[in-house]
Formats: structure tokens, C-alpha cells, sequence
């Protein structure tokens, strides 16, 4: 559903410190998929993230969603079938509101009509099969959540709106380790249960190889290798 | 031991109550106001009421701030001082605000009128009376034509949010328009904006006049310099303004305005009512006359001998002497 | 009882600026000039013959305005908010002078008899009569400025009515602001100072919800204004100098008394705070000069305090007490050979 034609971004074109960020990439991830992308600093990795974000223009090329060109979308509408999660824990929630709250602003995309709405089951539920005891404190303020918790909390709000994508970028690195696997675990649940098409971008290489149904690497500005977890585990040197 | 200290206690604090208190405050420190104050305070002295003998004088500065004037007006009330002094418009606007009843002494407001102090200068009733800084513009701007004869267009310079000064700018405008003169303003909020104005339009003028601005008083220093440099003359309404560098000044010292509102204090602290008492402006004996004939020389202006005839203050070879 | 008064009111301002800095966390500096639209527009609209209710409303009405032209330039022309509200409070400074016509607008209690006289019209000579001869002055341009007396919701008796008068209104905005800020749209807003950019990942625009903020903040701060220049009975160009970082002393204040947020989102906080600082002030004039304290000290102070608070919490948030204990220790330890 998401595709990429030809897409080329470079910065600060014409100017002294011009630099190609994406060089001619094509791709196409259909829905559900699962893919995890790689790359040394300066591949090109977060570009592509802003780029489906629509915080950044392509130069050059087409971005496409379900066959509709999104190349001149502002980022707030982008935003209304997008999720993402950052490696920060303290940018996926809002750490002066309650729980309750967090959710509640979660729950829908797009301006509020004057109303005083309280959480829906759905979003306890959710909440509730994190298996953290959360549900438990909803009128807790989010900043007092340990990292792991937070984080766990910010997949739940990025999804609780049934986004079709999902960004995660290394939304696991600020985390010890068993907060880590824990809100890795997480996302595989989503993707199988909800479906959600997911990119991920990471730097352990243990994580891109435990999870995921696709790794991509990308090499400045490039596709350097993309296969389907499959077919690459069976060859021998992929992977960086 | 103790019982002693409590006595004692008890009697300085039964002298402190039983002796009234004066409530003066300015809206800010600055030379003119301040020596409204000692004015006021030297003649209180005078009459036999000193600070610590017989009244208590509480001073309360405002530091620039509308609000703490209105914050001192409400503690001088809830004090129960025998008389207030408010010095400049807002806090006599405070004063006024805060009591219906306390009598209450202004100084150095132009227009009491248009502060809503007073309905009319003279008697009225009501618990304000006060003194008026309005000065001699009229006669001021005659005294600069008849030195400059030449001159076509004056430059006023001052802050338009000087109550006072805005005053003292229509009557500037309306002897200008009698006159034959054009009148330019040179405005600023501070110094600085005082002076960018000054040098952005010293040339469109041929004399320059001020009145009794605060902020041009503040910044008399560089005014006359760029004056100077360009040859122009200064005609001053503040005798204080004109020593910096002025070329004429007519009107009286702030020391006098302040010792006429004392006089005032001392009838209120005898019994006599506000009521009875005449809100007024400095009569002609308080109105002194400053001629600089240094700076006359050195811009090439030569002043008349009548004029130097009436002088009371004259500069000569760096030296002022009195007549 | 009238620092209670005063410092209410100063408490109103308060609320504005923490609405500003601590809700939507956006440092707005137009206080200064809302604070004194407010006052300049309450006292024009009394001298108009406006009943005075109607005069705060408009005071509330420009302050509002004022915060929506500061919070558009800072984000349409992504001009730096510090900038932006110093900018806007600039403007208001010309705009005061007009709305007052002039730089002082008292509340008219006296009725003028006729327009005020030069010197030479009153007193007659001058003593110079002999150097000039006479000149027609044409006096048909005096005007004068007030004809009626106006009628003021603040009596200023010290007798309770003028308390309770503030006391509501403050009530009124306190529960407005409550129920707006626990509603939807008003979560946002907390949202989006909790978390500037993460109000974009679920829809919301940042420019809507920045404008409102300052919006409503500066509402809030030209009612307090309104109200304090009918208190006092006049409005000057000056009423609003300082005003932002007495607001911000209030808040600080209020926070240390309160502790953080709880109850009403925290905005009772400021208005305990104003009134604390509020008696403070008032202390320090009446007895600060037997240390040798001026009232013009009070300023210093007050940045001091400011800067103390703030400096205090940046170490022990950033785990600064155990780098403190840390480097005490290893001096110490230094010392001791």
C-alpha cells in the first residue's frame, strides 16, 4: 500500500552544503507488512520516515498510498492515518496528562468538537493486555511512568486510532533490556493482531534479526539489500 | 529588666501613635521631584513640625510603577495619616482614588483639571487641594521670538507620556499659532528615542523649545550637545533644564513648587480644612529668568538688552551670577 | 484588606501569564502590553458613559486580541515567540496612547467647570510684560475632557464590597476556565504544551492550538488590567511596566505555597501567589527601610527570586543534588590532606 517511484530527496539543493539523502529509491510495501529497515548513520533512514510523514517534500519522484499520490500532504492530515513512536519515551505521550487523558487525546485524529468525552473500553482493554497494571492508574500523570511504560502506553495511543501505518524509529534503544523485549514482543502482537503495516527502523541487529517479516538496508541514499526474512536467512553474508 | 522594656516599648509606640504622620509620595526618583519633597519637608521644618519631634514624614517612592502608587495610596489610608502629598499626576491620581476623606496635597501636576484631581483651579470642596507646575508657556515662546527674531519653525521636544508635558504642548501649540511660528514634535518614550528624534529632526528646526519634561530633563546632556553642534538655542521652562545648555529659561524652580505645597501641609496640619484652601499655581514673585550669554556667543545670537535688564540668573564667561 | 484587593487582582494577571508559560509553555511577553490595552480600553469605555461592565468586558475582548496578533506573527510568520510578544507589546504602546487620547485617562469623578487655563490667562503677569506686546491667542481648540461623572463598580471604601466584586469575578474566570480546560478542545491544549510536537501524530494543529493558548492567556491578563485601572480610577501609559515579571514572581510563588497543579488544574496557584507577593511588597515598604531596604530594591528581588527558584529546580531535576553532594564530597575528601 505504501510505494515509493524514483523518490530522490536531497537537501539543500544547489547551495553549498547540498546533500542527496534518497537516491532513486523504489519500493513497495504491501498492507500487513512488517519491515524493518537498516543502515549506517546518514543512509537515509529517518529521510524516508519523513518523507511518509510528509515533513519532508521528494525532490524528485512519487510517493503513493492506495494508489493516491501524497507528495503535497500537509503533515497533520498525513498524520490522520499514520502512527508513530519514537526513541525518546517522552514524545509518544504527553507527560503532564493523566493516563486517562493520554488516551482519551489518542482515541481520534483531527480537531475536537467541544465535548467531554471519557476513555473507551477498547482503549482499557488495550491498555489492560500490556499486562503492566496501567489500567489501574489512569488518573496517574504519564511523565511519572518509567520509560518502559511509556513507551508501551505511546504504541497503545499510536494505534488506538486504527492507523494503517505504523512508524517506529528505534523506538526500543532508550529502553533497558527488558523493557525492550517487552514493548518488542508488543509490536509483533500488533502487527499480527491488528494488521497494521509497521517500518521500523533500528540499529541492533538482533532486534532486525528477530523481528519482522522484511529487512531493507539502506546505504546512502540506497537500497543495498531488501529481501523477505525467508529467503535471507537462508543466504549466507547478508547481513551487516 | 523586662518590665522596664515593655514600658518602654509601649511609650515609644503611644508617642508613635499619638503623632501624626505626613504620607509623602512620588511616582519616581528624579531631581525635580525630589526637590518638591525636601521643599515640602523645609517648610514643615520651618513651622515647627519635624520628623521625629512631632510627626512622623513617610516617604514612599513608587519607583516608576502604577501599581505600587496605588498600592502606597492604600497603606497611607489604612494607616490614618493626617495628611497626604501626592507628587506628579499618577500619584495624585492614586491618592485622590483612595480617600474621600484624608486631605490630600498634590504637586507638580500641570493640569489638576484634566487629572480629575479638582473641578477648577481656587477653592473647592472636597478634601484635595494642591499646587500647579503650569508654567509661563506663552510668555516663554514670545521671549524666544523676541531673541530669535529669524526663527520660523520650533522644535518641542518631550515624551508624550508625560501627562504634564502633553499640557504643556497645546499651549505651546496655540501661542505658536499666534505667533506666526510652526511647531514640530520631537518625541520619546526614553532617552534614547529622545535623542535618535532630536538627531533625525535637528535640522528641520531653527530653535528648539522644552518645558518641563522628566525625560528630556533626564537627558538635557545630549540634548545640548546636538544643539550645540548644530547651533541651535534652547528656550527652557525648567531654570534647571536651561543650566545644562540652554540659551533662555523662564519659569521657577521645583525647590519653590515644593515649598508652596508644604505651606499648604502646614495650614492642613493646623486644623484648616481643604476646602478652604486655594488650589493654585506659583505667582510671578517664584518666576526667575535665565539668560546665558556664553551660549550666545558661541551660536552667533545676540540678547537683547531688555532682556538682560529683567534677568535674574545671567551666565557670563562660565560664571552665573544673581540679580 | 486592600492588599487582598490589589493583590487579587495582581493574582488575575498571574493567572494569565501562568495559562501562558506553565499550560501552553510558551514564554509570552505581551503582558506588559495587554495589561495596559485592558486598562487604557476599561477606562475609555467609562469616560464614553459604557456602564463599567461592559468596559471590563471590552478590556477582556483587546486583551484576547492582543494574544491572537502575538500568537499569528509567532507562528504564520515563524517569527520566535519571545520576539513576537515583545513586538506586539511595542505596538500596544502607541495604541494606548490613543485609545486614551493621551498618556493619562483618569475616571472622571470630578466635573470640570471649564477647560484649564494657560499661566498668563490665571495669574495674570508674568513680570516680562514690558519686553512684548500683546498677542490674540485663539482658545476655541480647548476642549474639555469630561462631562460626566462615570460611574465605577469599585467604590473604594475598604468596606468588603470592592473585595467581593473581585472575588467573584475571579471565581467566574476560575470555573470558566476549568470546564474549558477539561473538555476536548481544552485537553489539546494542555496536550500541546505538554508536548508541542506530539499533538501532530494524532491530527491536531499546532498553529490552532499556539494562538488560542496566548489567546486566551492575554483575555485574561486585559480583564485584569480593566479591572485594576477602574480600582484605581485612572489608566497611564505606564500601568503595565514590569507586569510580566511580577506575574511570573506570582506564579513561581504560588507554585512553592501550592506545590504543582491539583486542584483546577493549578490556576488558584498565581492568584495566591499575587496575593503573597502582593504583602510582601507591601512589608518591605513599610518596614524594609530599618534594614536599609528601599522599595525600589524590591525589583532586584524579585529577579533574584526568580532566578533562585528556577536554578534551584534545574539541579534537582537533572540529578544536579547528587553531582552537588558529589562535588561536595570530593572537596572534602581534598581538603582533608
Amino acid at each position: 500500500m505504501v510505494e515509493f517511484k524514483d523518490l530522490t530527496v536531497v537537501y539543500n539543493q544547489g547551495m553549498e552544503n547540498e546533500r542527496v539523502a534518497l537516491k532513486n529509491v523504489s519500493l513497495t510495501i504491501p498492507e500487513g507488512q512488517f519491515v524493518t529497515i537498516v543502515g549506517p548513520n546518514g543512509a537515509g533512514k529517518s529521510t524516508l520516515l519523513k518523507v511518509i510523514l510528509g515533513e519532508v517534500q521528494p525532490t524528485s519522484g512519487l510517493y503513493i498510498i492506495d494508489d493516491k499520490t501524497m507528495n503535497c500532504m500537509k503533515p497533520h492530515r498525513l498524520a490522520e492515518f499514520i502512527g508513530r513512536v519514537y526513541q525518546d519515551p517522552n514524545t509518544g505521550i504527553f507527560p503532564a496528562l493523566t493516563i486517562a487523558e493520554n488516551l482519551i487525546i489518542a482515541s481520534k485524529k483531527g480537531n475536537r468538537p467541544f465535548r467531554f468525552s471519557s476513555v473507551k473500553e477498547e482503549a482499557i482493554s488495550l491498555l489492560r493486555d500490556l499486562g503492566l497494571g496501567l489500567e489501574d492508574r489512569m488518573k496517574t500523570k504519564a511523565g511519572e511512568l518509567s520509560g518502559g511504560q511509556k513507551q508501551s502506553l505511546a504504541m497503545v495511543m499510536a494505534i488506538l486510532s486504527k492507523p494503517r501505518l505504523l512508524l517506529l524509529d528505534e523506538h526500543t534503544a532508550a529502553l533497558d533490556p527488558d523493557s525492550a523485549s517487552r514493548v518488542m514482543e508488543l509490536t509483533a502482537r500488533i502487527n499480527r493482531e491488528y494488521d497494521i503495516t509497521i517500518i521500523m527502523i533500528t540499529h541492533n541487529m538482533e532486534i532486525a534479526n528477530s523481528y519482522g517479516e522484511r529487512l531493507m538496508r539502506l546505504i546512502e541514499g540506497e537500497v543495498a539489500n531488501d529481501g523477505i526474512r525467508e529467503i535471507l536467512s537462508r543466504a549466507t553474508s547478508v547481513m551487516c | 529588666m523586662k518590665r522596664v522594656l515593655v514600658c518602654l516599648v509601649l511609650c515609644v509606640g503611644v508617642l508613635g501613635l499619638s503623632m501624626q504622620t505626613v504620607g509623602i509620595t512620588a511616582i519616581v526618583e528624579h531631581p525635580a521631584l525630589d526637590a518638591v519633597r525636601d521643599g515640602v519637608i523645609d517648610v514643615l521644618e520651618e513651622n515647627g513640625f519635624k520628623h521625629g519631634e512631632n510627626i512622623v514624614i513617610d516617604f514612599q517612592n513608587a519607583q516608576g510603577s502604577v501599581s505600587t502608587a496605588v498600592t502606597i495610596a492604600k497603606q497611607f489610608v489604612s494607616t490614618n495619616v493626617a495628611v497626604m502629598v501626592g507628587i506628579a499626576t499618577p500619584s495624585a491620581q492614586a491618592l485622590v482614588n483612595a480617600s474621600k476623606t484624608i486631605p490630600i496635597v498634590f504637586s507638580a501636576v500641570t493640569d489638576p483639571v484634566s487629572a480629575s484631581l479638582v473641578p477648577a483651579f481656587g477653592k473647592n470642596p472636597g478634601n484635595v487641594v494642591g499646587i500647579s507646575d503650569m508654567t509661563p508657556v506663552k510668555t516663554q515662546l514670545q521671549l524666544l521670538t523676541l531673541t530669535l527674531p529669524d526663527v520660523e519653525t520650533v522644535g518641542i521636544i518631550y515624551n508624550s507620556g508625560e501627562a504634564n508635558s502633553v499640557t504643556i504642548r497645546e499651549f505651546a501649540k496655540e501661542a505658536c499659532d499666534a505667533l506666526g511660528l510652526k511647531l514640530i514634535d520631537i518625541t520619546g518614550s526614553t532617552t534614547v528615542e529622545m535623542v535618535a528624534s532630536l538627531n533625525a529632526q535637528i535640522k528641520d528646526v531653527d530653535a528648539i523649545y522644552i518645558g518641563t519634561d522628566n525625560t528630556a530633563a533626564s537627558s538635557i546632556e545630549s540634548i545640548s550637545k546636538v544643539a550645540l553642534r548644530e547651533k541651535i538655542a534652547i528656550v527652557a521652562a525648567d531654570i534647571d533644564i536651561a543650566r545644562s545648555g540652554g540659551l533662555i529659561g523662564f519659569g521657577f524652580n521645583y525647590y519653590q513648587v515644593g515649598r508652596a505645597t508644604g505651606e499648604l501641609v502646614v495650614e492642613i496640619l493646623k486644623g484648616t480644612p481643604p476646602s478652604e484652601l486655594e488650589t493654585k499655581i506659583l505667582g510671578q514673585d517664584s518666576l526667575i529668568l535665565f539668560v546665558n550669554t556664553d551660549i550666545a556667543d558661541e551660536i552667533g545670537v545676540e540678547i537683547p538688552q531688555s532682556v538682560l535688564d529683567l534677568a535674574n540668573l545671567i551666565v557670563t564667561d562660565g560664571v552665573e551670577t544673581e540679580r | 484588606m486592600a492588599i487582598l484587593e490589589q493583590g487579587l487582582i495582581i493574582g488575575l494577571m498571574a493567572l494569565g501569564v501562568y495559562i501562558s508559560f506553565r499550560i501552553v509553555d510558551l514564554p509570552d511577553l505581551t503582558t506588559d502590553g495587554s495589561f495596559a490595552l485592558g486598562a487604557a480600553v476599561a477606562v475609555r469605555a467609562v469616560v464614553s458613559g459604557l456602564p463599567a461592565w461592559i468596559a471590563i468586558a471590552l478590556a477582556a475582548g483587546t486583551g484576547a486580541l492582543a494574544g491572537s496578533i502575538t500568537g499569528t506573527i509567532h507562528r504564520k510568520l515563524k517569527i520566535n515567540v519571545l520576539l513576537a510578544g515583545i513586538l506586539v507589546m511595542t505596538m500596544l504602546y502607541s495604541v494606548n496612547l490613543r485609545v486614551m487620547g493621551g498618556p493619562n485617562l483618569p475616571v472622571p469623578r470630578v466635573v470640570p467647570e471649564r477647560a484649564t487655563q494657560s499661566f498668563e490667562e490665571m495669574s495674570g503677569s508674568t513680570g516680562l510684560e514690558s519686553l512684548f506686546g500683546e498677542i490674540d491667542i485663539d482658545t476655541e481648540k480647548r476642549e474639555s475632557r469630561t462631562t460626566v461623572v462615570a460611574k465605577n463598580i469599585f467604590n473604594n471604601d475598604l468596606d468588603g464590597s470592592d473585595l467581593m466584586l473581585i472575588i467573584l469575578v475571579i471565581s467566574a474566570v476560575i470555573v470558566v476556565l476549568s470546564v474549558a480546560l477539561k473538555s476536548d478542545p481544552g485537553m489539546t491544549l494542555r496536550a500541546f504544551g505538554s508536548n508541542p510536537s506530539g499533538v501532530v501524530s494524532f491530527g491536531i494543529s499546532q498553529n490552532v492550538l499556539a494562538i488560542a493558548g496566548l489567546t486566551i492567556a492575554n483575555c485574561v491578563i486585559g480583564l485584569s488590567g480593566g479591572l485594576f485601572a477602574l480600582y484605581s480610577g485612572f489608566s497611564d501609559a505606564t500601568i503595565g511596566q514590569g507586569m510580566v515579571v511580577t506575574g511570573l514572581a506570582s506564579v513561581i510563588m504560588g507554585e512553592i505555597l501550592l506545590g504543582r497543579v491539583k486542584l483546577f488544574y493549578g490556576l488558584l496557584s498565581p492568584i495566591v501567589g499575587g496575593v503573597i507577593y502582593q504583602a510582601l511588597l507591601s512589608l518591605a515598604m513599610r518596614y524594609g527601610y530599618r534594614i536599609g531596604f528601599l522599595a525600589s530594591d524590591m525589583k532586584l528581588l524579585t529577579a533574584v527570586f526568580i532566578i533562585t527558584v528556577i536554578g534551584l529546580r534545574q539541579l534537582s531535576s537533572s540529578g544536579g543534588k547528587r553531582k552537588m553532594k558529589q562535588e561536595v564530597k570530593r572537596l572534602w575528601s581534598n581538603s582533608k590532606i
